[in-house]
């Protein structure tokens, strides 16, 4: 602004000297020579008078250029910024008619554009509406299917961002009952947008999908994979997945995402396990007591001249051991009544399949080449194969790392009721003690999960290992004797594979994926968490504190109304009146709340994965930043602040405050002063300021920081 | 000289009827109640032939076939896994453990003699 004025100043300024100049030469010019040595004479002489002359233009340009500035570059602008915000943000606001008549003119025809323009956005929005509401109709069918399902029904893109659950899914993963709200706010929490990943473990899921694509690959039709997994302390879950394919027929046969219906198997597999103790207590203590009466009874037979004390020997162990068999039967019986027929299983596959995935997963995860033999194609087993995979490849890196063993082949035959997989190295055998610290050793211990080692799996498997070499070929192997299983039975092939629910329009399934750097990806895309404190004043380094802080989150474009962030926050000091009259908050509501320790935790877990967006944020970021030490979370991601992209935005308007913007942009304003009421508020305004931003050529998150550092507000600092 | 067999079990009962077996049989008895014992006897008592239990305390018997079978001293010394465990992949694991026969619970007193008289003398 300062340039543009000094620029039309010095203009007018040359043009006034130059006409006074010029005015003076043609003077000059057309006088006879003796009167224009007087006219020099004259000028010489009144050099003072010139002076003033020339001071009198400065002032008077300098006047004129401010009023031209003012009136007609000013205008012209805001005028250009109310065009702006019309087109692409609030239709319905108007511009400014004043300053010059012209201006004036031109304002009420930009006002009767908009008009029209808003009209015609209105016609629009009404059909949109019309469309839209059957849409959501079938929407609100899929939803109300979802909540009834008995089943925990989780939808995900390829980057495990979730797109939708069911109240089941969320019950099950959250345990949340859904009473206790500050309890609940701690466990990482489920919703739209957000990583199923924080749930569940990458690996299990990447490893199903994985196993799904790879059979797909193979020509197989729908495939659908079993997967068990513990959360949240050793509940065991069992899922099945199955892709989802070429939604927007773009690629029609790339996957998009993937269904995961859970259940709760935990109760299942301890029954499972309990019966199958009960059942191995039985048949070996059946079978050692009728040895011992068996032995006994033969001694009688065979030996009749045995001496009395010896008779009474094994008459007495064979009452004794037909006792101890009757009670172990009674006992068994007992407590096999209770149990019911047990459907929890793990997948059947392929012996071959299983090799084939164990060999990629070996020769990836343990850089060992990994070759196969003696394959038999008609065996198959009962397999999880996620947890097999994992403690085959631990015993691999092991025979690796201590044994160098330099390349590993599989080979898997039929004995009896089992499947020989064996696991073969050219070399020799491992000592027993050693082998039996491998089977016992954790291959991975996760927060959540039960350590998982070779036993562990076996035992879930019913299946027994040991070691063996050949010394001709100087081989040695692992054997797992798996139980052989039926072959699973084939999906049938669905007539209907190009048609499609109607009610499919998740957008997220096209959404770019964490593979983009954040910085570079577009404003639209990324979703955000937008956030508000109240506090006990505003001097943070003075002691106050956070009574309130309130969020929502941005997805998609999408302000996401049901997930919110609200929480009440015991400040541990005296709460000043002064503050009381700007939010409300009375200290007797903040009894019995959680401290900023707890608070702030669970808030930066509900944040995960997203960029914060706060009004005037540097005041909030201040009150984060203090606290960073006593509750161990640290807020270090990207934020923006919707002042400082308004000032971007505006920068001939001064008032930035939320009011302001709130009127500006035309969003309701509902519960100010409340922390959850201003986030919503500044989420408004802030996905109404994207577009404008996209229109100054700011469309990444790079881009949109950039600019807001370059904002004289930038600097404000608490 | 009478040829020598241990018998490792944790159950009197069944380790009171084998001895009364093998010593009608003509062979000197030492018993073991749990697997180290075992491997202590073995080293001491130097038998001829194990009878050996599965499920034992402290060693299981398939670490204390494994454990004889690793050393030359023993390699000549016959073992009989004597078991209530009678799955095919438990008696597959048994004999790659290095037992020379596998006999599951309950079992004929004639054939458990017969087989130690054909392990012992060839």
């Amino acid at each position: 602004m300062k340039a543009r004025f000094l620029a039309t100043w010095l203009a007018c300024y040359a043009l006034c000297l130059g006409s006074v100049a010029g005015v003076l030469l043609a003077l000059h010019e057309a006088l006879p020579s003796p009167q224009q040595q007087d006219l020099i004479e004259a000028l010489s002489s009144g050099t003072n008078f010139l002076f003033w002359i020339a001071l009198i233009i400065l002032a008077t340009t300098g006047f004129l250029a401010s009023w031209i500035v003012d009136r007609y570059f000013r205008s012209v602008r805001a005028l250009s910024d109310s065009t702006r915000l019309i087109a692409a943000g609030n239709p319905s606001y108007r511009a400014a008619t004043e300053g010059p008549a012209e201006l004036r003119k031109l304002a009420e025809s930009i006002n009767l554009l908009a008009a029209r323009h808003e009209a015609s956005l209105r016609d629009d929005a009404e059909r949109v509406a019309i469309a839209r509401a059957d849409l959501e109709a079938e929407k609100i069918r899929l939803a109300t299917l979802m909540a009834e399902l008995a089943e925990s029904v989780v939808v995900c893109n390829m980057d495990g961002r979730i797109l939708l659950y069911n109240e089941r899914a969320r019950a099950l993963l959250t345990g949340a009952n859904g009473g206790d709200r500050s309890a609940a706010a701690v466990q990482a929490p489920l919703g739209l947008g957000r990583s199923l990943f924080a749930l569940i473990d990458r690996d299990i899921i990447s490893h199903a999908l994985d196993q799904l694509q790879f059979r797909r690959s193979r020509g197989e039709h729908q495939p659908v994979s079993v997967l068990l997994t513990t959360i949240r302390g050793g509940q065991l879950l069992r899922g099945r997945a199955a892709l989802v394919t070429g939604v927007d027929g773009s690629a029609p046969h790339a996957p998009a995402g993937f269904v995961l219906v859970l259940e709760d198997v935990g109760q299942e597999a301890e029954m499972e396990d309990r019966r199958e103790r009960l059942q191995q207590r039985v048949i070996e203590g059946s079978r050692s007591a009728l040895a011992n009466i068996r032995a006994a009874a033969e001694n009688l037979v065979n030996y009749p001249e045995l001496d009395a004390a010896r008779r009474h020997e094994f008459t007495s162990i064979i009452t004794e051991e037909a006792e101890k068999l009757t009670r172990e039967l009674d006992d068994a019986s007992r407590q096999h009544a209770g149990g019911e027929v047990s459907q929890w299983s793990p997948e059947q596959m392929r012996a071959v399949d299983l090799i084939s995935l164990l060999r990629r997963r070996i020769e990836s995860l343990v850089g060992v080449p990994a070759g196969a033999e003696n394959t038999d194609a008609t065996l198959w087993v009962s397999v999880d194969s996620y947890s097999m995979a994992q403690v085959v490849s631990h015993l691999a890196r092991r025979l690796k790392d201590e044994l160098s063993v330099a390349e590993l082949r599989f080979r898997v035959a039929a004995a009896g009721g089992n499947a020989h997989l064996d696991l073969v190295w050219t070399g020799a055998r491992i000592p027993s003690a050693t082998a039996l610290a491998w089977e016992n050793e954790p291959v991975r211990a996760g927060a959540d999960s039960a350590p998982l080692t070779l036993r562990n799996v076996l035992r879930r498997h019913r299946a027994v290992a040991w070691h063996e070499n050949d010394r001709n070929s100087a081989c040695s192997w692992f054997r797992i004797a798996l139980p052989l299983a039926a072959p699973a039975k084939a999906h049938p092939a669905g007539p209907h594979r190009e048609s499609r629910p109607v009610y499919y329009d998740f957008d997220l399934f096209s959404q770019t994926g964490p593979g983009t750097r954040l910085a570079e990806r577009n404003l639209k895309d990324i979703a955000y968490t937008v956030f508000d404190t109240e506090t006990t004043g505003l001097e943070p380094s003075a002691g106050d504190e956070i009574v309130s802080i309130g969020a929502v989150r941005i997805v998609n474009g999408r302000l996401l109304a049901s997930e919110l962030f609200e929480q009440l926050v015991d400040p541990r000091r005296a709460v000043p009146a002064s503050s009381v009259r700007i939010h409300g908050i009375r200290p007797e509501m903040l009894e019995g709340q959680p401290t900023i320790a707890t608070a702030l935790p669970a808030f930066h877990k509900f944040c995960e994965d997203t960029v914060l967006v706060g009004h005037n944020v540097a005041f909030d970021m201040r009150f984060l930043e203090l606290k960073q030490a006593e509750t161990g979370v640290s807020f270090s991601g990207p934020v923006l602040d919707t002042m400082l992209l308004s000032a971007v935005l505006h920068r001939d308007t001064e008032n930035h405050s939320l009011e302001a913007l709130a009127e500006r942009y035309g969003v309701d304003v509902v519960g100010r002063h409340t922390a959850v009421g201003d986030a919503i508020v500044t989420a408004e305004i802030f996905l109404k300021m994207i577009p404008l931003l996209a229109e100054r050529g700011i469309v990444t998150l790079l881009q949109a920081r950039a600019a807001s550092q370059e904002t004289v507000h930038a600097r404000v600092r608490y | 000289m009478n040829k020598r067999i241990l018998i490792a079990d944790d159950e009197p009962n069944i380790v009171t009827l084998l001895e009364f077996l093998m010593q009608q049989s003509g062979y000197d008895i030492r018993s073991a109640s749990n697997g180290e014992d075992a491997l202590r006897a073995v080293s001491e008592y130097h038998p001829h032939l194990v009878l050996l239990d599965v499920m034992m305390p402290l060693r299981n018997g398939y670490e204390v076939c494994q454990t004889m079978r690793e050393s030359p001293e023993f390699d000549d010394v016959k073992i009989i896994m004597l078991t209530a465990k009678g799955r095919e992949a438990e008696m597959a694991k048994g004999l790659a453990s290095g037992a020379d026969a596998y006999v599951t619970k309950p079992f004929a007193t004639k054939e458990l003699v017969e087989t130690v008289k054909r392990l012992l003398e060839p």
